[in-house]
């Protein structure tokens, strides 16, 4: 109980560090000075994760173990056009591996990839559950 | 340090990390509360250049004085057993942005019951249809649409206790509780209600909620799946644009309907209506794009928007539309590495660049809807000066609300009631709408301006500012009488003129006097005259003395001969019935019954010298005889002849 307590209190100012830098080691709302920078939310680690997940079901060349990640819904509909020749989708997973976050959020996260010098996006999403799906590409 | 207590310091700084970051997008506890408190600044702002009288209140929503204890959600919680409430106190402001948030409080049941489509597409169904098979089979489905819900309009949405009708109840009970501090707990409780309105209102502008789109369920909750995927739109939309985008010119013809509205319901219909036929959510995108495009979700397709109306431009993979507001929106792209067959057009979808275009359009509309919203929400409280008595140095007033469509009886304010006289204030009791504040005499005289107040903890109502008038420039005065004596033996009509001009009349303020003296061989008249006319109602007379001394002179064998009439008139004026018109310079007594209102006193006194004659018709002595008429006998006609009996 008592090693408990002890950890316990790493804990806490684990969490008041957090605290500490995100609300006074960072610039107010209204800095002075122009600023470009653009907020990107969040990519939790389980999104990470699933991030590479998908890189891999692509690098793999199977169509289904692609559309076996994928929301039904977007499933249904890309099936028809996403192609058999696993050339093509290890492609997409090789260009998957230097994606770029858009934006973050729990639930979905919006990327840019790059093939042949040309930029595409595509998403992933959760239902609340933490089942990371693809939502579109 | 030790391996255990490194990893205990790295959970703790990721448990804030996580919590932190748990709050963006358009979920209840960041997007919903920063709608509502952007609202409160876009309104503060907007109001802060109006004169308050000219509205006739004057928010005060963001004032630390008018903090309100209430209940409120202090835990977050996906059910009921699991959310919490505890007492906070927050300025009006803060409760409608804390509304935002407690609207979606408990999570789940929430999640079906924030979906309104306005067109029904489901077999005539508003409620949230879409994917029922899935989420049915563990929730079951209240069969209620965000609108009811929000409102509690109806008897099912009357199962909400922060419905705006229970909102403007609690108004209700405020306006009339004399406590001023269950006043203030009454008042917590309506504009929380207030802010769970608002987060109705910013669903309504939220694409999937009016398109019957099913999407990601609460965090946490292990069968979300069975609500279906996220929608971009939701999940893209940052919190920053509200205040980017706030002040965007609105729909002309949203507007316009906005403007007509007399209820919230209305108005949250109008601005779904607007949403549902101008986007498309993540699943419900239809239309002729690079082939036929049915909606992904599996219902039926919303007649418009169709891709085939957009403007497509194929170097940009986008969907464009112009609005009537002149912005041109991104609606949605088609860009797909996957369709090279079909020039990399794929199927269509929303992502970021067009979740922000959309936002600028939707976020000013949201915003004028939302002003609507209070607007009408509000008690239509009206804070008169009745009487202002200046024989008494009396100020009565009421305080009462008057008749809309969403307030449809009139309640009677119980309460304090400021009353400024120039700087000075007098704070004084309101019971059953009426006030009185007493003063003096001399003071109302001198004011300047007056007016009365209410402190609303949030919103002050103002009476309209009585100013004092001048009457400088009012150069000529007239008064014009005829008198007939009734009953009198010579039946004599007396004729009493006060014509005074430019060079005559001296104001010293609200009132002028003046007498003058005119004499021939004939005659000396003499003539007085005081006016005082209302100091805060523009050319209404208060008050109006007339004297008039005729002597006519003559003279015979000695003897003074001279006639006398005297005529006086007093005049008092409390019911505002005569007016001064600066056209015509007169004050025009109309009826009889005018005439007795306002009439305080007149007499007329005809002192004749009689001569007395000797037998050979020479004046040897005077005889003074005495009439004395002092009632009006208002029997005989009333055309500016007044007929004086004794």
């Amino acid at each position: 109980m008592k090693k408990l307590l002890s950890n316990s209190r790493f804990y806490v100012i684990g969490f008041v560090l957090a605290f500490v830098m995100f609300n006074f080691t960072m610039c107010p709302e209204k800095a002075t000075g122009p600023s470009n920078e653009v907020s990107k939310g969040i990519e939790p680690a389980e999104l990470k994760a699933f991030a590479k997940h998908a890189e891999n079901a692509f690098l793999s060349g199977s169509k289904d173990s692609i559309l076996s990640i994928t929301y039904n819904e977007f499933a249904e509909s890309c099936k028809n056009y996403l192609p058999d020749n696993p050339e093509t989708l290890k492609k997409f997973g090789e260009a998957l591996a230097g994606r770029k976050l858009i934006y973050g959020t729990p639930f979905y996260a919006e990327y840019e990839i790059t093939i042949n010098g040309e930029k595409y996006t595509l998403a992933f999403a959760q239902s609340g559950d933490g089942i990371w799906k693809i939502a579109r590409f | 340090m030790k391996t255990r207590n490194i990893i205990m310091l790295i959970a703790g700084f990721a448990t804030y990390v996580a919590l932190h970051f748990a709050s963006i997008s358009y979920e209840n506890t960041k997007s919903h509360t920063t709608f509502n408190s952007e609202f409160v600044k876009y309104l503060e702002k907007l109001m802060s250049t109006k004169d308050p009288f000219d509205l006739g209140f004057q928010l005060k929503l963001t004032d630390n004085l008018n903090k309100l204890k209430g209940q409120g959600v202090s835990n977050l919680g996906l059910f009921e057993s699991t959310t919490g409430e505890s007492e906070l106190n927050l300025t009006p402001g803060e409760w409608i942005a804390h509304g935002g948030m407690s609207a979606d409080e408990p999570e789940v049941p929430a999640a079906v019951r924030h979906f309104f489509d306005p067109k029904g597409l489901k077999d005539g169904k508003k409620y949230l249809s879409n994917r029922g098979t899935y989420w049915e089979g563990f929730y079951p489905n209240p069969g209620i649409d965000a609108i009811e819900w929000a409102l509690g309009d109806t008897p099912k949405g009357e199962a909400n206790k922060l419905s705006a009708k229970n909102g403007k109840l609690y108004m209700l009970q405020a306006i009339q509780e004399p406590d001023p501090q269950k006043k203030r707990q009454l008042l917590a409780k309506a504009w929380r209600c207030f802010g769970e309105v608002l987060h109705n209102l910013a669903d309504m502008a939220c694409p999937p909620h009016v398109r019957n789109d099913s999407h990601a369920a609460p965090f946490g909750l292990s069968w979300g799946w069975a609500f279906g995927s996220p929608d971009p739109y939701e999940e893209l939309f940052n919190p920053s644009w509200i205040k980017d985008y706030a002040d965007g010119q609105p729909d002309p013809f949203l507007l316009e309907n906005i403007q007509k509205a007399k209820t919230i319901r209305e108005v949250h219909e109008q601005l779904a209506l607007f949403t549902n036929s101008n986007f498309f959510s993540g699943e419900t995108i239809s239309g002729k794009g690079y082939s036929t495009i049915k909606p992904l979700n599996g219902e039926k397709e919303y007649s418009s928007p169709k891709l085939e109306n957009l403007e497509y431009v194929e170097e940009e993979f986008t969907f464009y539309k112009v609005f009537p507001s002149g912005r041109r929106v991104k609606m949605a792209k088609d860009k797909g590495y996957f369709n090279s067959i079909f020039r990399n057009r794929g199927y269509p979808y929303i992502d970021k660049e067009c979740v922000e275009s959309q936002a600028s359009e939707l976020i000013p509309n949201f915003m004028v809807s939302a002003m609507k919203d209070l607007a009408l929400f509000m008690p239509p409280i009206q804070v008169t000066i009745k009487k202002i008595d200046y024989e008494n140095g009396k100020i009565a007033g009421t305080v009462e609300t008057f008749k809309t469509d969403e307030y449809p009886n009139k309640v009677s304010y119980n309460g304090e009631v400021i009353v400024f006289i120039d700087s000075k204030t007098y704070k004084v009791n309101c019971t059953d709408g009426n006030f009185e504040a007493v003063s003096s005499k001399s003071e109302l005289e001198k004011a300047k301006k007056i007016y009365a107040y209410i402190d609303f903890n949030g919103i002050n109502f103002y009476s309209v500012q009585q100013q004092s008038s001048q009457y400088s420039h009012l150069k000529q005065f007239y008064c014009n009488f005829y008198a007939s004596l009734s009953g009198s033996s010579s039946n004599q009509k007396y004729h009493f003129n006060f014509d005074f001009t430019s060079n005559q009349i001296f104001w010293d303020g609200n009132k002028f006097s003046h007498s003058s003296k005119t004499s021939s061989n004939n005659s000396t008249v003499e003539k007085k005259i005081y006016v005082e006319m209302n100091p805060f109602k523009k050319n209404y007379v208060q008050k109006i003395n007339l004297n008039e001394i005729q002597i006519e002179n003559e003279f015979e064998n000695g003897y003074d001969l001279n006639d006398t009439i005297e005529f006086h008139l007093e005049i008092s004026d409390n019911n505002e019935i005569l007016w001064y018109s600066e056209i015509l310079q007169w004050i025009r007594i109309s009826t009889e019954s005018d005439f007795q209102k306002v009439l305080k006193r007149i007499t007329l006194a005809v002192v004749r010298r009689v001569p007395i004659y000797d037998d050979k018709n020479k004046v040897v002595g005077v005889k003074r005889e005495t009439e004395y008429y002092n009632k009006i006998d208002y029997t005989k006609e009333w055309n500016f002849l007044i007929s004086l009996t004794k």
